[in-house]
């Protein structure tokens, strides 16, 4: 998990790495959907993740499906995920974004005005 | 999750993913003092990547101490300032990740579209049909056919070498099917 650098440095925090519980022991013929809870434990400075980096060490790929982050105030951060994620060892690992829309503070008017257009 | 280059005096041997919780990247050369490359684990909690057998999640960190002293001291030095900073003010978050994993099925499926591929490359772009039976894909099945049924339309107009080479295709998947790991 990674915040991508909004802050006054610019530069990312990351948090500890947590690995899916159990991924060995998933044997089965069939496919199925398996879902993992994961806890991570960052500083409060932290900040609402803006997202999230998956590695994979095995040799075969696996298709994350979708990846939620129950936040402290209760909320859920999304994150656009839904894509096959295959062997990182090369790589830096796969990054997904959240699926928040960051407007520019300089377009907040523009996207208020917009809001404001009635449906035809 | 620590990744630092340190001094050891003791050249290990290349050590892998272990139980231990450690890995060496690299060991240059022995008897000599040589970086070498550890990762270790410095959760808030102290516990290993790799969940040690010990109740206090220290069992990994232990089995370094003897073998790379300096190394352990540093990752134990590490995991105290982890611990120092997350006592002050933390915020957990709980994630929750839905994964399909490529089971065996997918495999076999992957396979089995491949030899068709080829199948139809080596009868001349004829549709080809390759089915795999096996009683461990779908139990209902009460005789086993170990191997498969290939169907092929019109299989006398196919040369001989042709029926060779994809009879070897066939043999060469069917045994990368068995022995693929999951």
């Amino acid at each position: 998990m990674v915040e991508i650098g909004f802050a006054d440095t610019g530069k990312a925090m990351m948090s500890n790495k947590e690995i899916f519980p159990g991924w060995p022991a998933l044997e089965g013929m069939a496919v199925q959907n398996v879902v993992f809870q994961l806890r991570f434990t960052v500083s409060k400075t932290f900040g609402v993740p803006g997202a999230i980096i998956v590695h994979n060490g095995h040799p075969n790929e696996f298709f994350l499906i979708s990846f939620n982050l129950e936040l402290p105030d209760r909320s859920t951060a999304h994150y656009v995920t839904e894509s096959w994620v295959y062997n990182t060892e090369k790589t830096d690992g796969r990054i997904f974004f959240r699926n928040k829309v960051c407007t520019p503070q300089s377009r907040v008017d523009f996207r208020s005005q917009e809001s404001l257009v009635p449906i035809a | 999750m620590l990744l630092n280059k340190f001094k050891t005096p003791v050249a290990p041997t290349l050590c892998g993913e272990s139980s231990d919780g450690f890995v060496v990247r690299k060991a240059r050369s022995l008897g000599r003092s040589e970086s070498l490359q550890v990762r270790a684990s410095a959760s808030a909690e102290g516990t290993g990547w790799l969940d040690s057998a010990s109740t206090e999640g220290r069992g990994w960190l232990d089995s370094a101490s003897t073998k790379f002293g300096e190394v352990a001291s540093f990752v134990e030095r590490k995991l105290e300032e982890v611990r120092e900073e997350f006592n002050h003010e933390v915020v957990e978050y709980f994630g929750t990740a839905v994964i399909m994993k490529k089971m065996q099925m997918l495999e076999i499926i992957d396979r089995v579209a491949d030899i068709q591929d080829d199948t139809s490359e080596l009868v001349g772009g004829k549709r080809v049909t390759v089915q795999l039976i096996s009683t461990n894909i779908d139990p209902r099945m009460k005789s086993a056919i170990p191997t498969g049924c290939i169907i092929i339309p019109k299989l006398e107009s196919v040369p001989i070498w042709n029926c060779t080479n994809f009879l070897a295709t066939l043999l060469s998947c069917w045994f990368t099917v068995r022995n693929s790991p999951r």
